[in-house]
């Protein structure tokens, strides 16, 4: 379980001080599929930059399976138990051929070679790149690459996944196969995913939708619920998803449909 | 500008010779609206690096207002008419000050002083940014979406009549996003040609005049939205998605309904499908 109790974070000195988490309060349970929305600058990768101790609260906790993340004799192996994926993979790769990159965490843990060589082969082939082990990383597509970096998290054995953005800079295709892949890794594998995004098609795919704004929590439901009013998330800098605004447009046209619609299946179910 | 026959080749008589480009034909005109779609490696990037003369093409030519490009225009000449922004234009970002950063080219042009504090006032204005509110400032203080417009506000200075941009809004969140179409459409109705990169076919549904696809280098359909879309199990074929609102029309015809499509707007869609819901229950 990741608790965060009345956290606030402040960047800059005294003074100039930029608030960007104002005492948030949140749990996320072992095995959720979480999904956190929220426009440039609302707080999202300070609050996944919290969850793993790279950031330590300004006020309030976090913790990790009741362990502070300011804990210095524990925040090792707090990083073990939550992995993290960024959103350029150039930026995360450091090895000249795939499986290295990926043993790069397992070796540094001090594990021996024949579990390094088994966890390396298991988290390529969670990730499907069992075949491309011997590829030099630069020669793959965007996806390709983000997936190489999912494995070495995955190396880890970690129990929470964090994806910042992850999708973001790849295209329709890569974000396919990454948003694939986390959903496995939740429903396969039961590692709890926390997967931070600006793309309301990725969010719908989540059990639950946190929305920051400003540096709080402006709304936390199923997406169902959060997506329900279109307004107040446009208020919020925040999109729904294509298929939500065409069944509010068909609504306010006068044709009766139910505010729970994500996807164009939904759409087309509830018009038939 | 005119493309005619061009074929691009990178590393040309080596082992690793490769075909970007393959017999390019293409007419761009003033007031266009366009999107460049494709899979990834289908020859965008290297399409538009020829629209303001960074790359020459192997073979076939191309014209800027019918004079050749290289033999009655040089590369530099075209660079002052069209403006290319890259992908994450925001990382070239440098000044001190956002108006010391838009005002950067036209000073290396020679302009000075007033000259250039008017252009870049009204870059400012046309990107929708104010003024007095954002020129002192550091670029690096801003967000990701205002750091973005003012990188295009460096480009829009040199008052281009013909924008060309790469993913102009990945990486944006809606209110990002929807500030760079606002902006392009302002620009667009000042008759400023636009060319887009883009991989959001729902962007594209919504803004663009013309599409056109290329596939493993070549132009493999050139038309109006609603056109496009109609070749939908094509497009998916080759990697790309269609807009969830021509999707739904299409699933909905799949159910039998009769619904017309002149365009693939949401707003557009969501008048045709009331229409045809309403008249199938009045049957």
């Amino acid at each position: 379980m990741i608790e965060f109790k009345n956290v606030s974070f402040d960047y800059g000195d005294d003074e100039n001080k930029i608030n960007a988490l104002k005492d948030i309060s949140l749990t996320i349970e072992d095995g959720e599929f979480v999904a956190i929305l929220g426009h440039n600058g609302s707080g999202k990768s300070t609050l996944a930059r919290l969850i793993n101790g790279l950031l330590a609260p300004s006020r309030g906790e976090v913790s990790v399976d009741g362990i502070s993340t300011v804990d210095s004799s524990a925040v090792w192996r707090i990083r073990q138990q939550v992995g993290m994926v960024f959103q350029n993979p150039d930026n995360q790769i450091i090895a000249s051929r795939v499986e290295e990159d990926v043993a790069f965490g397992p070796e540094n843990l001090g594990c021996e070679p024949a579990e390094i060589r088994a966890r390396v082969d298991e988290a390529l082939a969670v990730v499907g790149m069992r075949e491309l082990a011997h590829f030099d990383p630069h020669l793959l597509s965007g996806g390709q690459k983000q997936r190489v970096a999912i494995a070495g998290a995955l190396a880890m054995k970690p129990k929470y996944l964090v994806f910042d953005e992850a999708t973001s800079m790849l295209d329709p295709k890569g974000r396919e196969e990454i948003v694939a892949t986390t959903r496995r890794l939740n429903s396969d594998y039961g590692i709890t995913v926390i997967f931070i995004t600006h793309i309301p098609e990725e969010a719908a795919l989540a059990g639950r939708v946190v929305v920051l704004s400003g540096g709080t929590i402006a709304m936390d439901g199923t997406p169902q619920a959060v997506f329900a009013d279109v307004d107040a998330l446009a208020d919020l800098g925040v999109g729904v998803p294509k298929a939500r605004l065409l069944a509010r447009g068909l609504e306010q046209a006068g044709i009766d449909i139910p505010d729970s619609i994500l996807t164009v299946d939904d759409l087309v179910a509830a018009l038939c | 500008m005119e493309m005619a026959n061009v074929t691009f080749e990178y590393l040309p008589g080596t082992p690793l010779a490769h075909t970007a480009l393959t017999d390019i034909n293409l007419t761009i005109s003033e007031g266009d609206f366009i999107a460049l779609v494709g899979p990834t490696g289908s020859g965008k990037s290297t399409l538009i690096q020829h629209l303001n003369g960074l790359l020459t093409p192997t073979s076939g030519s191309l014209s800027f207002r019918g004079r050749r490009v290289g033999v009655d225009v040089s590369p530099l000449e075209l660079r002052r008419e069209i403006g290319l922004i890259f992908q994450f234009p925001e990382s070239q970002l440098f000044e001190h000050t956002v108006a010391d950063d838009i005002g950067f080219g036209l000073r290396r042009q020679g302009l000075t002083g007033p000259e250039v504090a008017s252009r870049v006032e009204n870059a400012l204005l046309q990107v929708g940014l104010d003024y007095a509110h954002y020129a002192q400032r550091s670029p690096f203080s801003l967000s990701g979406g205002e750091q973005r417009l003012v990188a295009i506000a460096g480009v829009l200075a040199m008052r281009p009549r013909f924008l060309v941009l790469d993913e102009p809004t990945s990486g944006l969140d809606a209110r990002g996003k929807a500030a760079i179409f606002d902006c392009l459409d302002r620009l667009n109705s000042d008759g400023v040609a636009i060319l887009m990169v883009t991989h959001s076919m729902d962007e594209v549904a919504e803004s663009a005049r013309r599409i056109i696809v290329l596939n493993e280098g070549k132009i493999v359909l050139d038309d109006k939205p609603e056109r496009i879309f109609a070749h939908a199990s094509f497009l998916r074929g080759i990697g790309l998605d269609i807009p969830k609102a021509a999707e739904l029309v299409y699933k909905l015809r799949e159910k039998g309904f009769e619904i017309e499509l002149d365009s693939v707007s949401v707003r557009s869609v969501v008048d045709s499908v009331a229409a045809a819901v309403k008249e199938r229950c009045a049957n």
